[in-house]
């Protein structure tokens, strides 16, 4: 099951951080020590780039066909249906278009 | 989820801890001499990393419950990318770090966070609208 409320709070957390850490690099106020962790998780990662990126949940799996696939053992043919299913077609309302005239143009006076 | 927790509590070690400054001194020698750049480079690259690897790892394992074949596709295009974002963003901060002059290597090296801020987004956006709201 997903732990729905920590989720959400995850992602809204994750959300509010982000900005926050902007702002606090931006402010040019970091803790040395927290710069220290950053530059050694950085070169970690450098370090491990590929053995990370090989980890199973970066592996690309196919798409799960939309049917469910029978994989039992049974390899005989099936036999067509004894009757096709009845399709009912409904005709579409009428639709009425009601012509509505025109307007007619102002009369306009005869230059003198 | 216990990745998940070890990056809100280093988000806000960082957010609280504010008490050093970035710039480098004699008493407190700063491992990036004052450049905020490049601390803004790795960071992005370390918590971009986190994130994607996070998103991928809850697409997989949720994959039933999710049952949407968007979001696979939107996971399988990090899966299928992320390690050259990142690569390019690896290079252009070192090219940043050799020439840190304001200029086409800083703009570049913004240019390559970007793409991976804009994945980010995506993951994100996939990851809070199929997690279910409950009232408090």
């Amino acid at each position: 099951m997903i732990p729905i409320p920590l989720l959400i709070g995850i992602v809204d957390l994750i959300k509010w951080a982000i900005p926050e850490i902007e702002k606090a690099v931006q402010s040019g106020e970091i803790p040395i020590e927290q710069q220290q962790a950053v530059k050694t998780a950085y070169a970690d990662l450098v370090d491990h780039l590929d053995t990370k990126f090989a980890e199973p949940q970066w592996q690309i799996d196919p798409d799960e066909p939309s049917a469910p696939v029978n994989l039992g053992t049974d390899t005989s043919t099936p036999s067509a249906p004894e009757e096709l299913p009845t399709v009912i077609v409904q005709a579409p309302p009428e639709v009425k278009v009601e012509v509505v005239p025109a307007p007619e143009a102002p009369e306009i006076p005869p230059i003198s | 989820m216990k990745t998940n927790q070890s990056f809100i509590l280093f988000a806000l070690l960082l957010v609280a801890g504010c008490a050093t400054r970035l710039e480098n001194t004699p008493e407190r020698p700063s491992p990036y001499n004052g450049d905020k750049v490049l601390f803004r480079a790795d960071q992005t690259i370390l918590t971009s990393y986190k994130l994607l690897n996070d998103f991928v790892t809850w697409e997989k394992n949720f994959r039933p419950l999710i049952n949407d074949v968007k979001v696979k596709h939107a996971a399988d295009r990090v899966r299928l990318h992320a390690k050259d974002w990142i690569a390019s963003v690896i290079r252009c901060r070192d090219a940043y770090r050799l020439n840190p002059q304001e200029g086409v290597n800083q703009d570049k090296l913004y240019a390559a966070l970007n793409v991976i801020d804009q994945a980010l987004v995506e993951a994100l956006n996939y990851m809070a609208a199929f997690t279910k709201k409950e009232p408090i």
